[in-house]
């Protein structure tokens, strides 16, 4: 279980990350969310002893994480971070190696992985010669190579096909079942959304929004009701509590602040003709998102 | 030794000797000093003029000399190394003249007259004869002549050996300190100054190259902040010295088999052993260094000396994996290295100076400082200018270096190796430098 209380990081006098405290269970996935320069990097930098806090504690399974638990920690980074003139083979050796792991242990995890990313024939290729997704997946296994009890995803998806995404996705949720700890971090809502319980939003090293994802999106007051038949929009819009009403494939998205409209608008919608559809909708994880970064997200 | 240290050297020296490119630099290395010391065979194979040996036609009209001239030139050509055949030409030189002009042929006539109790001689060529002919020849007839005119003054042989026998010179310095061998440690310091700087510079190159291409080339493709997880800054850090200066070790160790190899091809190649094959003048320079007591003091200061260049190219490799850390990219590197490169070449420029400016206390202070010792101390030791002490003094310093490079540039290096930006670099490098570790 990783365990970050009130940590803050300051670079010079400038704070990165203010006061975030969050958990991570074993074999949960945590969402790690924010723009660009909202101090994600910064946290992952800290949980894996690469930047020293500047105040807080980060433990990782009741003990503080330094360089005798690092080798049950896997970080798969944003960026590319593999040594493309070697082989996958040798990259797999040396990052293993890293780890702490044996020879033999080490080449039966990389077949195991090669086999579970469809990608055995590139064992022995440089990586410098693989496409930008092969290379992604070269680099997923170099991060799991370990089986880490920790896992930090760094847009894991990034370059990725949807076939691909599903391969990717089973190997998470086996690594999920074996307890591992993962914290994923990803641009697309849609990800987060399946993958994690419970989440956290980051603006400017603030936490805006933290805890499990259904609560949050129980305790978001704005809801969206989708409906189908005739009805005027404009009357619509003129019931008070209404935020906006659009129109898409034949169907109404009514955006409202809280649940108290829905009887509002149930009263309007029954006196109108051909209603085949009213559904009240929890909002999505980026319309949550948007509301609370205050921007457009994809 | 730490698992994962053994670990990043291993993989650093694999990463290194794997490549196609070392081997292949390799194998072009060996055939360059192959073919370097070996170099008169491969020019006379190829042929040319050279190859034939210089001809010269004695006329001797006064039928006295020719023997003498035989017998001189056979023990002249046991030392010096030139192709001259010699041979008696009874007939009309004015034909031979001829001929020689006609086919702008290389040999020469060599006439030797009496007028009026004069010994003269004339040496006749289509072209330009070479230095070494003519000096070989003018002193072989000097010789002749002079024992020719001894033997006619009736002078007896005791009189002729008192004669012929060179004028004892002996040397006495007033001054103590001075070193009676002086002159010809001058000489042969002359020669082993280059040899020993260009190696050590190209050594220093290479090790300071690899460590600054390794760092840059981890932190451009972000393999670093995986390595720095899993292993301390200060782990890679020392494991960069090392791999670099085990490289650097194979490296020597690889050029001196090629001279051995060299070497060797070469006795196979003239069927001499090693100070034959190289000419009389080595062998006799060698049994002088040897008799002079050179060899001696070296090999006495030679385990301080090896310790003192060791130390530097520790102290080297250190200041060169601080400022790869500094840095983002291999180009500004480039640039960060042009200092070190600097000091070597002060350091080579103060060397040849040493001779000049004699006992320089300046000279003599810079030979202590680090980075500059390991160049200028054992020249200065050499030549006799300083001692054992001055030796210990650099290792000191060098020692409180290093101490004082790993204590400070350890914080530099953990800040700098994950920092991708040249944006306020200096100010946090002045803040890393007040971090503990």
């Amino acid at each position: 279980m990783l365990k970050v209380e009130n940590v803050t990081k300051y670079y010079g006098d400038n704070p990165a990350v203010k006061n975030l405290s969050f958990t991570v269970n074993d074999g949960e996935i945590f969402g790690l969310l924010g723009v660009n320069g909202a101090g994600k990097t910064t946290t992952f930098r800290m949980i894996i002893g690469l930047l020293d806090k500047s105040d807080g504690t980060i433990t990782f399974d009741g003990s503080p994480v330094d360089y005798k638990v690092t080798d049950k920690i896997g970080f798969l980074t944003e960026e590319r971070s593999l040594l493309t003139k070697l082989t996958v083979y040798d990259q797999a050796l040396f990052y293993g190696g890293l780890k702490g792991m044996d020879k033999s242990e080490i080449i039966e995890r990389l077949d195991y992985l090669l086999e579970k990313l469809e990608i055995q024939e590139y064992k022995n290729r440089k990586i410098k010669e693989l496409s930008k997704g092969n290379q992604q997946k070269v680099q997923f296994i170099m991060s799991i190579i370990n089986k880490p009890k920790l896992l930090i995803l760094d847009e894991p998806f990034s370059g990725l096909d949807p076939i691909n995404i599903e391969l990717f996705k089973k190997l998470i949720l086996e690594l999920k079942s074996e307890g591992t700890s993962i914290i994923f971090s990803s641009h697309r809502m849609d990800h987060v959304e399946y993958f994690c319980e419970s989440l956290l939003i980051l603006v400017k090293g603030k936490t805006v929004l933290s805890g499990n994802l259904k609560q949050i999106k129980e305790d978001f007051r704005k809801k969206n009701i989708i409906i189908e038949g005739d009805i005027e929009k404009e009357k619509l819009e003129k019931i008070k509590g209404v935020l906006g009403v659009s129109f898409n494939k034949g169907e109404y998205l009514v955006k409202i602040n809280d649940m108290s409209i829905v009887d509002k608008v149930f009263k309007y919608v029954s006196t109108c003709k051909n209603i085949t559809k009213f559904v009240v909708e929890e909002p999505s994880l980026n319309e949550i998102f948007i509301e609370k970064v205050g921007g457009s997200y994809e | 030794m730490n698992k994962k240290l053994k670990l990043l050297i291993k993989d650093g020296i694999r990463k290194k000797l794997n490549t196609k490119w070392f081997k292949i630099a390799n194998i072009i290395l060996l055939l360059i000093i192959v073919l370097l010391t070996n170099i008169d065979s491969v020019i006379n194979f190829f042929g040319g003029d050279f190859s034939d040996p210089t001809k010269i036609y004695v006329v001797d009209n006064t039928n006295t000399f020719y023997n003498d001239l035989n017998k001189s030139l056979e023990e002249s050509l046991k030392i010096i190394q030139t192709k001259i055949e010699i041979e008696e030409y009874k007939k009309d030189a004015t034909k031979l003249k001829s001929d020689i002009k006609d086919n702008e042929s290389k040999d020469i006539i060599l006439e030797i007259n009496k007028v009026d109790n004069e010994y003269i001689s004339t040496i006749t060529s289509f072209n330009y004869v070479d230095a070494i002919t003519v000096e070989l020849l003018t002193n072989s007839l000097n010789n002749i002549k002079k024992a020719k005119e001894l033997e006619s003054s009736n002078i007896d042989i005791d009189e002729l050996n008192k004669i012929n026998t060179p004028m004892t010179i002996n040397r006495t310095y007033l001054n103590e300190d001075l070193d009676e061998n002086y002159e010809l440690i001058e000489y042969i310091s002359g020669l082993l100054i280059p040899a020993f700087i260009v190696p050590f510079f190209m050594l220093i190159i290479i090790v300071i190259q690899m460590i600054g291409a390794e760092i840059n080339e981890e932190k451009s493709s972000k393999s670093m902040e995986i390595i720095i997880s899993s292993v301390s800054p200060k782990v890679h850090f020392i494991s960069k010295i090392i791999t670099a200066n085990l490289y650097a070790i194979i490296q020597s160790i690889l050029f001196i088999l090629y001279i051995v190899i060299g070497v060797f091809i070469r006795g196979l190649i003239t069927k001499t052993n090693l100070t034959q094959s190289f000419g009389g003048n080595i062998s006799g320079l060698l049994t002088q260094f040897v008799e002079s007591g050179m060899l001696h003091k070296i090999l006495t200061c030679l385990p301080w000396v090896i310790i003192m260049i060791l130390l530097s190219f520790v102290a080297y490799s250190l200041l060169a994996g601080i400022l790869a850390s500094m840095t983002t990219n291999q180009e500004d590197f480039q640039q960060l290295q042009t200092p070190i490169m600097i000091i070597i070449m002060i350091g080579y420029l103060v060397a040849i100076l040493a001779s000049t400016y004699e006992k320089s206390t300046f000279i003599i202070i810079l030979s202590v400082i680090p980075f500059l010792s390991s160049i200028i101390a054992p020249v200065l030791l050499l030549i006799g200018q300083i001692g054992l002490l001055e030796i210990m003094i650099a290792i000191i310093l060098l020692i409180l270096t290093i101490y004082v490079l790993i204590k400070y540039g350890s914080r530099i290096y953990k800040v700098g190796i994950l920092n991708y930006s040249g944006n306020n670099l200096w100010k946090k490098i002045f803040t890393s430098l007040k971090n503990k570790e």
